[in-house]
């Protein structure tokens, strides 16, 4: 065998052979050289033993046919519960999703109710209470000095009915958001 | 006419499997076609037939759980390769630590000097299994999976999870690194 960089190369190209690595001009390459050469020689039957001995103690091992029923068996057993875990799970996270979709639409629905409703007692207050003189009225908004008894009674009526009726609606969309 | 399935859609079934839910069909088909290699990898890493098939066992269990989670990024057989390392190396570290057979010691042992005798020898075969355990784990796991896979270096890569170049080179050195044990004089690294 020659230097060091064409003892590598031959190693490799022996062991590509040992593989099967090689189509047949490479190996008739090989065993050519491996003829001629004493070193490659010895090499090669070292590189064979040593892979004839592991091919044998290393067979390709495969498990018993009842291995997948093992396996299945634990699978039909825990992981069934686990499966029906998951559903359980995903059909309760489905229905969570819906209630907040109702509950959310329960809020609008009392929302604009208790905006009507606010709106027509302001109304109704409004229409109950002796109009103002109107003409008295433009002149104070024109002065920008408006009646601090009127607009008082007013304003305070007014808040008065839209917290109770929003208190009452809001009690009354809890009640039924429970449910 | 038969049709030839291209490699990359070898589990296009059962991908189908999974996306329509049925996990069970898609467990059986995974079963059939990987439970003899997850076996072999899990012997070339554990060198423990009962263990392998315990872990192997093991592993399949642990694949119905997380088979709702695969997300098809990745291969089924990638995905499974790497849940069987992660679970052969979970039960390397729960092991009692061990003497260390890359120790002096160890490969003095005359039996390792057996490698040349006639392969009929039972002992023989217990001096390659001695010389296997003696080389590093990276040279062991790649000889041993590589022989037990019928010499694919392709398949060795896949459960191995490196490129069939790395496969080729790791054999060639841990072949040298056999014959230098049983014949220290001889060339090799």
């Amino acid at each position: 065998m020659a230097g060091s960089g064409e003892e590598c190369e031959w190693e490799e190209r022996l062991q590509d052979w040992i593989d099967g690595d090689v189509d047949a001009s490479e190996s008739e390459a090989v065993l050519a050289h491996a003829a001629r050469c004493a070193s490659c020689g010895e090499r090669i039957e070292a590189l064979r033993t040593v892979d004839a001995q592991l091919a044998r103690c290393l067979p390709p091992l495969a498990l018993d046919e009842g291995f997948d029923r093992r396996v299945l068996t634990g699978v039909d057993g825990v992981p069934r519960d686990l499966a029906s875990g998951r559903s359980r799970i995903e059909r309760e996270w489905q229905g969570q999703q819906e209630a907040l979709r109702r509950g959310r639409r329960r809020v609008w629905n009392w929302i604009i109710l208790d905006a009507a409703a606010i709106s027509l007692l302001i109304a109704l207050a409004m229409a109950s209470w002796p109009l103002p003189d109107i003409a008295a009225w433009s002149d104070r908004l024109l002065a920008l000095t408006p009646d601090p008894a009127w607009s008082a009674s007013l304003l305070l009526a007014a808040a008065s009915t839209a917290v109770a009726l929003a208190i009452v609606g809001l009690l009354a969309t809890t009640e039924h958001g429970e449910r | 006419m038969a049709m030839v399935v291209p490699p990359q859609e070898a589990d296009a079934d059962v991908r189908l499997r999974l996306q329509a839910g049925d996990y069970r069909a898609a467990l059986e088909m995974l079963l059939a076609r990987y439970r003899d290699r997850v076996f072999r990898l899990a012997i070339s890493m554990l060198r423990d037939r009962s263990e392998a098939e315990d872990v192997t066992q093991e592993i399949f269990m642990r694949l119905w759980r997380a088979l709702p989670s695969y997300s098809g990024r990745a291969s089924l057989s990638t995905w499974i390769y790497a849940i069987s390392r992660n679970a052969c190396l979970s039960r390397i570290r729960r092991r009692r630590p061990q003497v260390s057979l890359d120790d002096p010691a160890v490969l003095a042992e005359p039996a390792i000097a057996a490698l040349e005798a006639r392969a009929s020898d039972d002992s023989a075969t217990q001096s390659v299994l001695r010389l296997l355990d003696a080389l590093p784990q990276r040279y062991r796991e790649v000889v041993t999976l590589f022989y037990m896979e019928d010499k694919s270096c392709e398949q060795t890569a896949a459960a191995l999870g490196i490129p069939v170049g790395t496969v080729k080179a790791l054999l060639h050195r841990a072949r040298r690194y056999m014959i230098k044990l049983v014949r220290p004089s001889d060339r090799g690294d």
